[in-house]
């Protein structure tokens, strides 16, 4: 993600990756601290005979943990796009899995949906009337830009 | 643009069309929509509970009862503390960590969107059920906003569904607090270190800690209130082997770190505010971190200073005093080193400014009647008195209220592209700041003099001060109409600001233009 | 600016007005008179003042800086951004001066804690809204209620001196004399509170928590209910008369015979004009808060008595209903508050009042036997 595009002896690469500054180390010590908390003052007032903010806590860590699943989930995924002679590859990781589509330049179109300019605008890849959405851990302008750049490679 | 044209003449996949109007503003989720959103509320509900007070200070007037029943004077104050703590203030404060952190951090927005959405859309159902209880038979809860049973125990349908609303607003400021400590720590730009950090960042992701370590204690409290209530268990009932004061230390201490977090986000906002008009950076950025800390976690060991009055033995009183008077030094430091950012700096007073040099004033001397406050002898004369109403509005009107304004006026040019009416500006900060002295420094006599608070009619000595706060109170009231008037004309329009609005503004926010766009920091930007 | 100059200003105004017109006490603590509350008021004024010289220091630097440090005077902003050492210092000052706060201030606690050798004991009990007081040692108890008329706190009458703050029964003590209070509630929280005697406890109903003071002057000293418990919250004012030891004497006379004087109304039979009288009294001081004046009560919150099904229903469950209370409810249970006659009394009037018009009357040996029942079942139903 520091260099989204890159190009190598006449390749076209774009890569990217959601944006992630914790370790899974560093994730587990948070949130086990949080937890830990959380717990532990429940766990306090239990004792007393106030169980009832038990519950609560447990709910609350659920969430928490859930949060810190999805972040890790999220944390290997990528995305690259490769173009190199008349081959376009398409390579992702995604919560869901991974996949890869390796398309014929010449059959390739790019194709970008925007309700209203400047919001949310999705662009994806298009072959035989199949599409591959790319450029989603960007923002609009930059994925604006990289349906730009991409139509240029192509048309090539 | 030409790209975008020429990409609708052929677009096949129409299926996700973006809603408008309403819609949009219900399923948005992006972190500038829901960061305006977080703020209109408190907006609409600092006049709703602003209404309220000014009704009390109307009865208040006069000694004798004129305009208001006193069960009805009782619900006016209860949802007038209910609404501004967990309607206003917390809510200003989320939305200024929903815009601001990710544009902070060079973050594309937050790390859970969609939560994020629900975290916001909780708060007006829990706004409609509070203010809906007026409409009830009996009234709105009329307890005070600190829910003690027995009283509590007491009430009519309304006070169920305010022990709902409190759920709901704490589900919400779960989810928040969940949203911004991810984003606070895992969507840093690279670069972006955390002692490199804005500090308001900082204020919040220990603000966001305090909340997660809380609200479960708040949401057992009240459900146990619930079940006290309906379902004929006896946590806090004497007669079945409970205890009404065991409500009170479980309510303060979740309430004690809710003071500071309605207090921290607020310190963020002045030490971000002070460096840019004095054109100097912040002194001592360590140590307002670990100070921040020391704040949070003293808060977890002093909440019994509230109760001060239940009749604890001599050693709980004794450690509790002591604790207490220790949170006198981070915020000390605190103090200090916003007084050493201004020392020698260039100063210009833009109304960001005022307001938070008012802040670092007024506050220390919220502070100074909270250190009065701690001295547990000197609580037990003064405690339940105007003293303490005196004590926390210094805190919350002057402090909280007073940071948000200065937020406000210091990042709208941001947000909307046009600067503010400087003139306006200056009036609203004037009239806000003589007002709001006028109203609460004289409740410190009234307190001292012994006026007990939550009373819709006081003895004749009592009526020189509470004429005079009454006066302070509407002065102050109308003058927050200036300050709807100014946020209202800079939306519409005005003059364009530069991407850096300030001469000595420094941070990524600052790097994006104004108003900053709708997605930002997609890429990120590298930090030094 | 303006403004702290003004607050400084106000500040040491504040603080001249206790030290030289020692009479005068609109901006401080009231005169003290006991020793816990002048300890107390003594420990104010030291650390108001140590606030105030930390407050000229820090602020009379800071408003140095906004004057000279401006940008409009021409002032280039250095750039420092931390000093350990000046850091260092202005965290263990602060903590030095917070020691020498906490060491008179701990002393006050103990002083304040020490509840021990009393002279006499009374124990004072809340309730919504009215105080009791029982004398352990003389076997005095007596209610305490406000004695402000409806008249003066509608606007329809003069305002007294004492306004809101006088009662029918004030609480009596002779001076110089150690009293401890033992202090509960009967349905709520209250808290018991005379600032000039230095005396404040929080009333907790099912506990008993206690507190002292000993009033070395004689004279009336006045204070209210300081913790909210319900509707008139701000109408349960605590009198204390601080009077000479022989005057305390005859007064505890006095309170006896009145007592004997009650008790032999509860073998009388009253015909029914007497006990309307009587119970149009027990009406306004002990159910008019609630059920209103005019007997409509307030919907919603506080049911009707005329019309109601109670009031004009079979005359023993009417009995019953105000001896034992509606639990789970704001209705109290009035059989240890009210005599048989005063609870005959009341009744008979609610059943003849306003729209109810039931002719009948209830006599104090009705209420004995009710009673007797009710306390016979209570064992049973534990």
């Amino acid at each position: 993600m520091d260099e989204p595009v890159r190009e190598t002896a006449g390749a076209y690469v774009f890569h990217s990756r959601p944006r992630c500054a914790l370790s899974q180390g560093q994730e587990r010590r948070v949130f086990w601290t949080l937890a830990a908390g959380a717990f532990g003052i429940a766990l306090g007032f239990s004792a007393l005979g106030y169980w009832l903010v038990l519950p609560f806590a447990g709910l609350e860590v659920g969430l928490l943990a859930w949060a810190f699943d999805a972040l890790r989930a999220r944390e290997g995924n990528y995305e690259t796009l490769t173009i190199e002679g008349d081959a376009v590859v398409l390579e992702w990781r995604k919560e869901d899995g991974c996949g890869r589509r390796e398309l014929n330049r010449r059959w390739v179109r790019i194709e970008s949906d925007c309700s209203a300019p400047g919001r949310h605008c999705r662009i994806s890849v298009c072959s035989h009337g199949c599409g591959t959405e790319v450029g989603q851990y960007l923002n609009d302008e930059a994925r604006l830009q990289l349906a730009a750049t991409l139509r240029s490679r192509l048309q090539v | 643009m030409s790209d975008v044209a020429h990409a609708h003449g052929h677009d096949e996949h129409g299926h996700h069309a973006h809603p408008t109007g309403l819609m949009r503003w219900l399923t948005t989720t992006n972190h500038k929509d829901i960061g305006t959103l977080y703020l209109i509320f408190a907006l609409v509900m600092l006049f709703a509970a602003g209404s309220m007070a000014l009704l009390i200070r109307a009865e208040l007037f006069k000694p004798g009862l004129q305009l208001l029943h006193p069960d009805f004077f009782n619900q006016l104050t209860t949802m007038h503390g209910l609404i501004m703590i967990f309607g206003v203030i917390m809510p200003a404060f989320s939305g200024f960590a929903n815009w601001q952190v990710p544009l902070m951090l060079g973050a594309p927005d937050m790390a859970f969107p969609r939560m994020n959405n629900w975290a916001f859309w909780l708060l007006p159902v829990a706004g409609i059920l509070l203010m809906g209880s007026f409409l009830l038979p009996g009234g709105a809860v009329a307890g005070g906003w600190t829910m003690y049973p027995p009283l509590y125990i007491q009430g009519g349908i309304s006070y169920d569904l305010t022990i709902l609303a409190v759920h709901i607003m704490g589900l919400s400021s779960i989810m928040g607090s969940i949203n911004i400590i991810t984003t606070i720590l895992n969507m840093r730009a690279p670069g972006m270190t955390l002692m490199k950090m804005p500090l308001f960042c900082w204020t919040w992701l220990i603000t966001a800690y305090l909340l997660i370590a809380t609200m479960p204690v708040l949401a057992g409290a009240v459900t146990m209130l619930l079940t006290d209530r309906n379902f004929g268990t006896h946590f806090f009932n004497a007669a079945g082997g409970g205890d009404p004061v065991m409500f009170q230390h479980i309510f303060w201490f979740f309430a004690h770190p809710e003071v500071y977090i309605l207090i921290l986000p607020a310190f963020g906002i002045v030490s971000q505010v002070i460096p840019t008009f004095a054109r100097k950076p912040l002194f001592g950025y360590a140590s307002m971190v670990y100070a921040t800390a020391s704040i949070a976690i003293l808060s977890f060991i002093v909440w019994a200073h509230h109760m001060f009055t239940v009749g604890m033995p001599a050693a709980a009183q004794l450690f509790f005093m002591f604790s207490t008077m220790l949170i006198a030094v981070p915020t000390g430091v605190k103090v200090f080193n916003w007084v050493a950012t201004m020392w020698r700096g260039s100063m210009t007073f833009e109304t960001p400014m005022l307001f938070a040099i008012a802040f670092v004033c007024l506050f220390t001397i919220g502070g100074f009647s909270g250190l009065v406050l701690a001295i547990a002898p000197v609580d037990i004369q003064l405690h339940d008195t105007y003293y303490v109403v005196a004590h926390f509005h210094y805190v919350l009107v002057s402090g909280a209220l007073f940071s948000i304004f200065a937020g406000i006026y210091y990042w709208l040019p941001k947000w909307t592209g046009h600067m503010y009416d400087e003139t306006l500006g200056k009036w609203h900060f004037w009239l806000s700041v003589i007002g709001m002295n006028i109203v609460f420094f004289p409740m410190h006599f009234l307190g001292l003099a012994g006026m007990p608070r939550r009373i819709p009619d006081y003895a004749l000595q009592f009526t020189e001060f509470n004429q005079i706060a009454t006066v302070g109170a509407f002065i102050f009231g109308f003058s927050q109409l200036i300050f709807l008037a100014v946020v209202l004309k800079t939306v519409k329009g005005g003059a364009k600001a530069t991407s850096k609005v300030w001469e000595g503004a420094e941070g990524l926010e600052w790097t994006v233009p104004s108003p900053a766009p709708y997605h930002t920091f997609e890429t990120a930007p590298v930090v030094k | 600016m303006k403004i702290m100059w003004q607050r400084t200003g106000a500040a040491l105004a504040a603080w001249g007005a206790c030290q030289t017109a020692y009479a005068e006490y609109a901006y401080n603590l009231q005169e003290p008179a006991s020793p816990i509350a002048s300890q107390v008021f003594h420990l104010h004024n030291m650390i108001m003042l140590v606030c105030l010289g930390i407050f000229v220091v820090v602020f009379g630097a800071m408003f140095y800086s906004l004057i000279k440090h401006r940008k409009s005077v021409g002032h280039q902003a250095a750039h420092f951004h931390e000093n350990t050492t000046v850091e260092v210092i202005w965290t263990v000052i602060p903590f030095v001066i917070l020691m020498g706060m906490a060491y008179p201030a701990a002393k006050v606690v103990i002083a304040m804690k020490d509840t021990s050798n009393p002279d006499m004991t009374i124990k004072i009990t809340g309730y919504q809204w009215k105080w009791g007081y029982d004398y352990l040692n003389e076997g005095v108890s007596f209610y305490s209620t406000l004695a402000t008329p409806r008249t003066q706190i509608e606007n329809a009458a003069t305002k007294g001196e004492h306004y809101l703050l006088e009662v029918d029964e004030p609480m009596v003590v002779p001076v110089g004399k150690r009293v401890r209070l033992l202090i509960t509630a009967n349905d709520v929280l209250h808290a018991w509170w005379v600032p000039a005697l230095g005396a404040k406890q929080d009333a907790i109903p099912g506990f008993i928590r206690d507190s002292w003071f000993e009033a070395d002057k004689i004279g009336t000293y006045r204070g209210q209910c300081v913790e909210l418990c319900g509707k008139d919250h701000g109408f349960m004012p605590i009198v204390v008369n601080v009077v000479s030891e022989a005057d305390y004497k005859a007064w505890v006379e006095k309170k006896k015979g009145a007592a004997a004087s009650a008790a032999a109304d509860n073998g009388k039979t009253f015909d029914q004009a007497e006990l309307v009288a009587r119970g149009e009294k027990v009406y306004a001081a002990n159910c008019a808060a609630c059920h209103q004046a005019n007997g409509m009560g307030l919907p919603g919150t506080f049911p009707a008595i005329s019309g109601s099904k109670v009031a004009t229903g079979p005359i023993d469950a009417h009995i019953e209903v105000v001896l034992n209370g509606r639990p789970g409810t704001a209705m109290a249970a009035f059989g240890k508050q009210l005599s048989d006659a005063d609870i005959a009394a009341v009744v008979t009037y609610q059943r003849n009042a306003w729209a109810n018009k039931m002719g009948d009357a209830a006599q104090p040996a009705q209420v004995a036997a009710l009673r007797g029942g009710a306390e016979a079942a209570a064992p049973a139903a534990q």
